[in-house]
């Protein structure tokens, strides 16, 4: 039970600061609105017994990923101006994600989960993520490393100024 | 409790940080959407995982926040530049290639 009402208040959590995130009309505090789903989330995710990923989401999203996006607006001095989407786009977009709600809950609904066992204690600790990762998932580890540089190059290039 | 509140919190993140990706005229803000829209998934992985016992769906999770650092890097870089070029980072100013 308690669990549950956790989960409802991180739920609504998320749900309000994500909508801060898409309609507040000034950037960052919709950037502030990402700062909350994902601080949310992370409850969310130490709800599911999983520790060590909240504190990782934590680091990371509410860390690096939006002080990049604050970086940009503060630095750049940009801010959008209040021009609204076309009708016709925004009616387009409301109605694809209204037809994907639809859908995916009424699968969801309509299927039946078995209530969650206790979880077994080495379940998303850090050592077993980390013999996970090393046993089973070596290939995809290794290519991601390489993909970490590719993009560290990558960023490096695309802000340098040109020699024009 | 079943794993179904979870699914179904991950599928309205998703549909509103579609929303939020569809209609925000600023890049960084699309930006941000998408990682929204990212993250539900990782909830749909998480909750899954916990359901199954298995910490694979961990790890695959982990995968993506790494990804996802190095899109934040690219695409902050990406927005520099295009701000740099275009004066704006409205994603409206983005239609050299528009159809």
């Amino acid at each position: 039970m308690a669990f549950f009402i956790a989960f409802v208040f991180f739920a609504v959590a998320a749900f309000v600061s994500s909508l801060f995130l898409i309609f507040h009309p000034k950037t960052i505090p919709a950037s502030l609105g990402m700062v909350g789903v994902m601080v949310s989330l992370s409850g969310v995710f130490a709800l599911l017994h999983f520790p060590f990923l909240s504190f990782i989401q934590v680091i990371l999203y509410a860390g690096a990923v939006i002080v990049m996006a604050v970086y940009l607006v503060m630095s750049q001095g940009f801010e959008e101006r209040g021009k609204e989407a076309a009708i016709s786009q925004a009616f387009f977009s409301y109605a694809l994600s209204v037809i994907f709600l639809f859908l995916y809950s009424k699968v969801i609904l309509r299927s039946s989960f078995a209530p969650l066992e206790k979880a077994e204690e080495s379940l998303g600790s850090l050592g077993e993520l980390g013999m996970e990762l090393i046993a089973n998932y070596l290939v995809p580890f290794e290519i991601l490393s390489v993909i970490l540089v590719a993009a560290m190059v990558g960023a490096v290039v695309l802000s340098k100024r040109s020699a024009e | 409790m079943n794993i179904a509140p979870y699914l179904l919190l991950a599928g309205f993140l998703f549909s509103l940080g579609l929303i939020g990706a569809l209609t925000r005229r600023s890049a960084i803000l699309v930006f941000l959407s998408v990682e929204l829209m990212l993250n539900s998934g990782n909830l749909v992985f998480l909750a899954f995982a916990r359901a199954l016992q298995d910490t694979g769906g961990a790890v695959m999770v982990l995968f993506i926040l790494a990804l996802s650092a190095a899109e934040a890097a690219v695409g902050t870089a990406i927005i520099v530049a295009f701000i740099r070029k275009r004066g704006t980072a409205e994603i409206d100013a983005a239609n050299l290639m528009r159809w």
